[in-house]
C-alpha cells in the first residue's frame, strides 16, 4: 500500500525518460492498443518465486526485458524480500549499482536498462509479531537470526534507508486517512529535486548519484550538527560507507525541509532511518 | 582469601536482552579485572558475553563444554573457542570428538557449578538451564547470585525467581559478588568502570522518552502514544539517545543501555 | 526477380536494421529463409502463403523462392517479418512497385486470413527509423499507438494486409498505389479499412 504510492510521490518524467520506460513495455509486448506514451512511473512487484530470468529478463525467443528492466525510472517493490531465492537477490546487488542488466546470448551480450528505486518489505521476526504490543513473538534468537541473515550484509549495504512499520490500529484502519496526500508531497520532493539540480549544476544528479566528491564540497553541515554527526560516528560505530549513506539521506532531509545546510535536526531524522545492524550483530 | 585463586561462573540464556549482555559483560570484566577466573559454557548470549569480557579484560576465563574440546560447538562462536583456546582453558570430561547431545549439557552445568565458589545468573527464563546449574551450585554448597530484572522481563524469570525462593542473593553490582567470596580483602573502586562524570544535556522529550525505555525493546508507535507526540518528534529524540549512547535500536523497538539507565537514576535523583 | 524490403531485429531495447532481400525464380516451388531466422521467423512462410492466397488477385508463386535476412550475422526472432516477406514476395513477382517501397521499414505479423497483427517493440523500431533517416513505419494498426509518439517520422497503420496493398482511398497515404495494374473490388470480408 505505501509502497505502491511511492512512484506517485516522484518528480513527472521527462519526455525522454517516458520514452525509455514505453520502449521497454513495447519490446516486452506489453503495450496495448491504445496506450501512448507512459506517463506514470513503473511500479513492478513480482512474485517471490520469480526466476533469475523472470527478474533479469532473456527466455527463449526474444530476449524480453525482465522485471528490473520493466520498474526502469520507477519502483520494485519486493513484498516479504525474505521469501525470494537467495541467488535472486544477491543478483540485485550488481543492476542496483550500475542500472544496467547485460544477458550474454548467443549472439553475443545485449543490455536493458534499469533504473529503479528497489523497495524489500519484510517481517521483523518468522512469526511477525516481534515488537508487537498485541500478540507476543514465538520465535527464538536463532530463529530470528536466521531469518534476518537470509538478506546478506552486501545486499543490506544497497538500502539506504530502513523503516519501522507497525499494525495499523482500529482507529487508524475505520478513520479517515490522515496525513498529506501524494501530490503534496510530490510538490515537495520536486522542490528538493531542484536544489539538488542546482546544486551539483545537472538536472540528473542527486543526493543519491552524486560522486563522494561532488556530495563532500557540496555539503554544507550546520556546525551543531557537525558535533552531532562526530558523536554518532562514535555511539553507532559507523563505518566509512555509514557515515556516507547518513550524509546522502541528512542531505535529502534537509533539501525536503528546504534547509540551505543540514541542521542536527536533519541529522538525527536521518539516523532514524538508519538500518540495524544485520541478525548477527544484534546477538553478538 | 585470595581472589586470584576465586572461579566464578556467569550462567544465563542463549537470548539475552542487551540489558543482559551488557550486565554479564560488566560482571565479568570487573570481576575478571579484580582476579576471578570466570567461568561458563561458551554458549551463545550470556555465557559468550562473558567470556568475551573477560578476554577483553586480560582476565582469565574457562570454558566447560557439553561435547569433545575438539569439536566445534556452537560453530558460531569459533572465535571465541579459539581465543579461550589461546589464552584460557577450554574444559570437558568427554573424550575427544564427543557429539554435542541435549541431556550432556545440564552434566556440562554440574561441572560449571562444581568448579566455581559461586554461579552468577544473569537473565534466564523460567526454564532455563541457568536455574539447574544454580540448583546444582546449591546443591554443591556453592554461593548463589542473581541479578535482578523487571518482572515484564520474561528473560529476568529466572533470577528472579531465585531470588524469590531464597535460593540465591540479590546482587546488582559487581563488588557485591566479590565482597562475598573475597571477604576481607577491600574491592578497589578501580575495578569499576570508571564512568565519564559528564551527564549529557537532554532535552524535555528525550528525558520522557528515556524514562519510558526498557530493558526490553519499546515500540517508536508505543512511546509515541504513551507521550502524546507525533512520531517525527519522537524519532528525533531517540536518535539523539542513540548518539548519546542512552539507547539502542533493535529490531523490536528501542532499548535503554547501561548508560542510559545510569542518566536515568540521576535525572531522578536530581 | 530480386526485391528488398526492410525491417527490424531487436537486440535488447534496440532495434537494428534489418535488409530483408526476396528471391523468386525458377526452379522447383519451394520457400527457404536464410540469415539466422529464428523458429518463428521460418514460420512466416506458412502465414505468409495463406495471406496472400487469401488476397483477390493475388497467388503465392510455385516458384523458388529464396529470403535472406541481412545482417546474416545478426539473430533473428519474432513475427514482425511476415509483413516484409509477404511484401517482398509480391515485389519480386512484380505485383508491388519495390521503389514505392524505398525508405519504408515495415513489421508486422500476418493472420491466415491476412489480418494484420500486433508485433512487440514497434517503438523501438520507430526511433531506429529516425535514427537511420527513414521515412517512416508501415506497421500493425494495433501498434499505431506507440509508433506515432516520435514525431518527425511518417506512420502507416494497416490493420489488413489488404489495406497495406490497396489503401489508396486515402489520399495521405504515402504509399498508395502500392500494387501495379487495377484493384481488384474488395472482398466481402475485407473490412473496407
Amino acid at each position: 500500500m505505501l509502497a505502491r504510492r511511492l512512484p506517485g510521490i516522484f518528480p513527472a518524467m521527462s519526455f525522454q525518460e517516458s520514452l525509455e520506460v514505453t520502449r521497454i513495455r513495447s519490446v516486452a509486448g506489453l503495450l496495448d492498443e491504445d496506450s501512448g506514451l507512459a506517463v506514470a512511473r513503473p511500479f513492478r512487484s513480482p512474485h517471490h518465486h520469480v526466476s533469475l530470468a523472470g527478474l533479469v529478463g532473456g527466455g527463449s525467443g526474444i530476449a524480453r526485458p525482465g522485471e528490473v528492466s520493466l520498474a526502469h525510472h520507477g519502483v520494485l517493490f519486493l513484498d516479504e524480500i525474505s521469501l525470494y531465492r537467495r541467488d535472486v537477490l544477491e543478483w540485485l546487488r550488481g543492476p542496483l549499482e550500475d542500472g544496467i542488466v547485460r544477458i550474454a546470448r548467443s549472439g553475443g551480450v545485449i543490455s536493458f536498462p534499469c533504473r529503479f528505486s528497489l523497495i524489500g518489505a519484510m517481517n521483523p521476526c518468522p512469526c511477525g509479531f516481534l515488537g508487537d504490543e498485541s500478540r507476543s513473538c514465538s520465535c527464538n534468537g536463532i530463529e530470528i537470526t536466521r531469518y534476518r541473515n537470509r538478506l546478506s550484509g552486501p545486499l543490506l549495504d544497497r538500502f539506504d534507508m530502513q523503516v519501522v512499520m507497525t499494525r495499523l490500529t482500529k482507529k487508524e484502519l475505520m478513520g479517515p486517512p490522515e496525513g498529506e496526500n501524494s501530490e503534496v508531497v510530490r510538490c515537495r520532493v520536486e522542490r528538493a529535486r531542484a536544489m539538488q539540480a542546482t546544486r551539483y549544476s545537472s538536472p540528473v544528479v542527486t543526493n543519491a548519484s552524486a560522486s563522494r566528491s561532488q556530495l563532500d564540497s557540496r555539503l554544507r553541515l550546520e556546525d551543531a550538527a557537525r558535533l552531532e554527526l562526530s558523536a554518532a560516528i562514535d555511539a553507532l560505530s559507523l563505518s566509512g560507507r555509514g557515515v556516507d549513506r547518513l550524509l546522502r539521506v541528512a542531505r535529502t532531509v534537509a533539501d525536503l525541509e528546504g534547509n540551505e545546510a543540514i541542521t542536527r535536526i536533519d541529522l538525527f531524522n536521518a539516523l532514524s532511518f538508519r538500518l540495524l545492524p544485520s541478525g548477527d550483530q544484534v546477538m553478538a | 582469601m585470595d581472589p586470584t585463586k576465586t572461579h566464578v561462573a556467569i550462567v544465563g540464556t542463549r537470548r539475552p536482552t542487551w540489558a543482559g549482555i551488557e550486565i554479564s559483560q560488566r560482571f565479568a570484566c570487573e570481576l575478571a579485572e579484580a582476579g576471578f577466573v570466570i567461568v561458563s559454557g561458551l554458549a551463545m548470549g550470556i555465557d559468550a558475553s562473558a567470556h568475551l569480557a573477560a578476554l577483553k579484560a586480560c582476565g582469565r576465563t574457562i570454558a566447560a563444554l557439553g561435547c569433545g574440546v575438539d569439536v566445534l560447538y556452537p560453530a558460531r562462536n569459533k572465535k571465541l573457542r579459539d581465543e579461550i583456546a589461546a589464552k584460557g582453558t577450554l574444559l570437558s570430561e568427554y573424550p575427544d570428538g564427543t557429539e554435542p547431545a541435549t541431556w550432556r549439557f545440564p552434566e556440562r552445568n554440574r561441572i560449571v557449578a562444581g568448579l566455581c565458589a559461586g554461579v552468577i545468573v544473569v537473565e534466564g527464563g523460567a526454564k532455563s538451564g541457568a536455574l539447574i546449574t544454580a540448583k546444582r551450585a546449591v546443591n554443591c554448597n556453592r554461593a548463589v547470585f542473581a541479578v535482578p530484572g523487571s518482572i515484564r522481563n520474561g528473560m529476568a524469570a529466572a533470577p528472579n525467581e531465585l531470588i524469590r525462593t531464597s535460593l540465591a542473593t540479590l546482587v546488582t553490582e559487581p563488588r557485591h559478588v566479590f565482597e562475598d567470596l573475597a571477604p576481607g580483602v577491600v574491592w578497589e573502586q578501580r575495578f569499576s568502570n570508571k564512568q565519564n562524570g559528564t551527564q549529557p544535556i537532554l532535552e524535555q522529550l528525550e528525558q520522557r522518552v528515556l524514562e519510558l525505555l526498557d530493558d526490553t525493546p519499546v515500540s517508536t508507535d508505543r512511546l509515541r502514544r504513551d507521550l502524546g507526540e507525533r512520531s517525527g518528534a519522537v524519532a528525533l529524540a531517540l536518535s539523539c539517545l542513540e548518539v548519546r549512547g542512552l539507547a539502542l535500536k533493535q529490531p523490536a523497538g528501542y532499548e535503554i543501555t547501561g548508560a542510559g539507565a545510569r542518566v536515568r537514576r540521576s535525572l531522578v535523583d536530581d | 526477380m530480386l526485391a528488398t524490403t526492410e525491417s527490424f531485429a531487436l537486440v535488447g531495447t534496440e532495434a537494428r536494421i534489418v535488409q530483408v532481400e526476396v528471391d523468386v525464380d525458377s526452379g522447383i516451388p519451394g520457400f527457404s529463409i536464410v540469415g539466422l531466422p529464428a523458429k518463428s521467423v521460418r514460420e512466416a512462410e506458412q502465414r505468409t502463403r495463406s495471406a496472400i492466397n487469401a488476397t483477390e488477385g493475388e497467388r503465392w508463386p510455385r516458384e523458388r523462392i529464396v529470403a535472406n535476412l541481412a545482417p546474416g550475422a545478426l539473430r533473428k526472432e519474432g513475427t514482425h517479418f511476415d509483413l516484409p516477406i509477404a511484401l517482398g514476395v509480391l515485389a519480386a513477382k512484380g505485383r508491388v512497385a519495390e521503389e514505392s517501397l524505398g525508405g519504408w521499414m515495415c513489421l508486422g505479423e500476418l493472420a491466415l486470413d491476412a489480418e494484420v497483427r500486433r508485433v512487440p517493440g514497434t517503438l523501438a523500431a520507430a526511433i531506429a527509423c529516425r535514427e537511420s533517416g527513414h521515412r517512416g513505419l508501415i506497421c500493425p494498426a494495433a501498434n499505431a499507438a506507440e509508433a506515432s509518439l516520435l514525431e518527425d517520422i511518417e506512420v502507416v497503420p494497416s490493420r489488413h494486409w489488404g489495406s497495406v496493398l490497396s489503401s489508396s482511398a486515402q489520399g495521405s497515404n504515402p504509399h498508395r498505389c502500392l500494387r501495379r495494374g487495377p484493384l481488384p473490388p474488395p472482398r466481402s470480408t475485407i473490412s473496407p479499412k
